[in-house]
């Protein structure tokens, strides 16, 4: 007899978002959500990670539309920010909602 | 990765991290120092200071943008964040305002320039109206070496009121222990957070 898949027996772990679960991913995802937009430098120096990482992490977030890349003239210095999409604002209190529940009663 | 624990603390964590590089300190710092030698010096014109907070402060905002955002990066916070901000410096800006009217009419009419200004307890009240300011940027701006600076403030404005010598005391010593204190943030700022090379930013 096949194994059951452990997903299959806990649906609530089958519809946890997996862009966001993975802990990088949800640490950037952590901090564009209290912040209104930042960019790749202060992310970088916040998270702890390397630029490779970052970025490929943010190139995740990017294709799964949770977050989009703009660019900003600041003090008419040009800046690449990041910000959360409507979409990636409600998916991340999605996820909140979901991991509350989970360990709700414990 | 950093240990933060909630959404809370890391917010916190963000913002605080703009104001490691004691920069504020510095500035306000020689912006009480000049204020006490030019009330001791020249008490009739230091309602130019109005001019030389203007000044200081768009220094500032220079300074912030060459030495911490190329270190530390650029970030906009959440408007309840800058509605903080707004309210100390609208607080900041109103009591600047205040004290400069009272300066002018102490100027204008001399009797009621001495019951202002050279009354016994004079020091004791600025002392605890001074304290109570950095108490509430501290409070407000979540920057807690502002209680420290609050306790030094009263702390010397209690000493000038038993020890009359020097009546500008309080906002000489807040400004050197700030502007020292600074000095040395700002040392430790540069030292962890180096500018960061366009190669490796394009390395990415």
């Amino acid at each position: 007899m096949p194994k059951e898949p452990v997903d299959a027996k806990f649906p609530i772990i089958d519809d946890i978002d997996r862009v966001i679960h993975e802990p990088a991913r949800l640490v950037i995802m952590s901090h564009l959500y209290v912040l209104d937009r930042a960019d790749f430098l202060f992310l970088k120096q916040q998270t702890g990670m390397t630029w490779g990482n970052l970025s490929s992490h943010i190139t995740k977030l990017e294709n799964a539309g949770y977050v989009e890349v703009i660019k900003k003239f600041v003090d008419r210095k040009p800046y690449t920010l990041i910000q959360l999409t409507q979409s990636g604002r409600q998916a991340f209190e999605q996820y909140q909602r979901q991991m509350r529940h989970m360990f709700e009663g414990i | 990765m950093r240990k933060t624990t909630d959404l809370k603390s890391i917010e916190r964590q963000a913002y605080l991290s703009y104001h490691q590089d004691g920069l504020i300190d510095i500035f306000v710092g020689i912006l009480l120092i000049l204020m006490g030698v030019m009330i001791w010096f020249l008490p009739t014109v230091w309602y130019f200071l109005v001019g030389g907070f203007i000044a200081l402060f768009s220094s500032y905002a220079a300074a912030k943008n060459r030495i911490t955002i190329p270190r530390i990066g650029y970030a906009e916070f959440t408007s309840a964040r800058r509605l903080r901000i707004k309210y100390i410096f609208l607080v900041m800006v109103v009591l600047l305002v205040f004290g400069n009217v009272l300066a002018i009419i102490a100027m204008l009419y001399p009797p009621l320039g001495v019951l202002i200004f050279e009354s016994a307890f004079t020091i004791l009240i600025v002392g605890a109206v001074g304290s109570i300011i950095f108490a509430v940027i501290g409070f407000g701006s979540n920057i807690r070496r502002f209680y420290v600076y609050a306790i030094i403030f009263l702390g010397s404005a209690v000493s000038t009121f038993y020890f009359p010598i020097i009546a500008v005391l309080p906002l000489v010593a807040v400004g050197l222990a700030m502007t020292l204190f600074g000095l040395v943030l700002l040392y430790r700022f540069l030292r962890k957070y180096p500018k960061e090379s366009l190669g490796e930013m394009e390395g990415a």
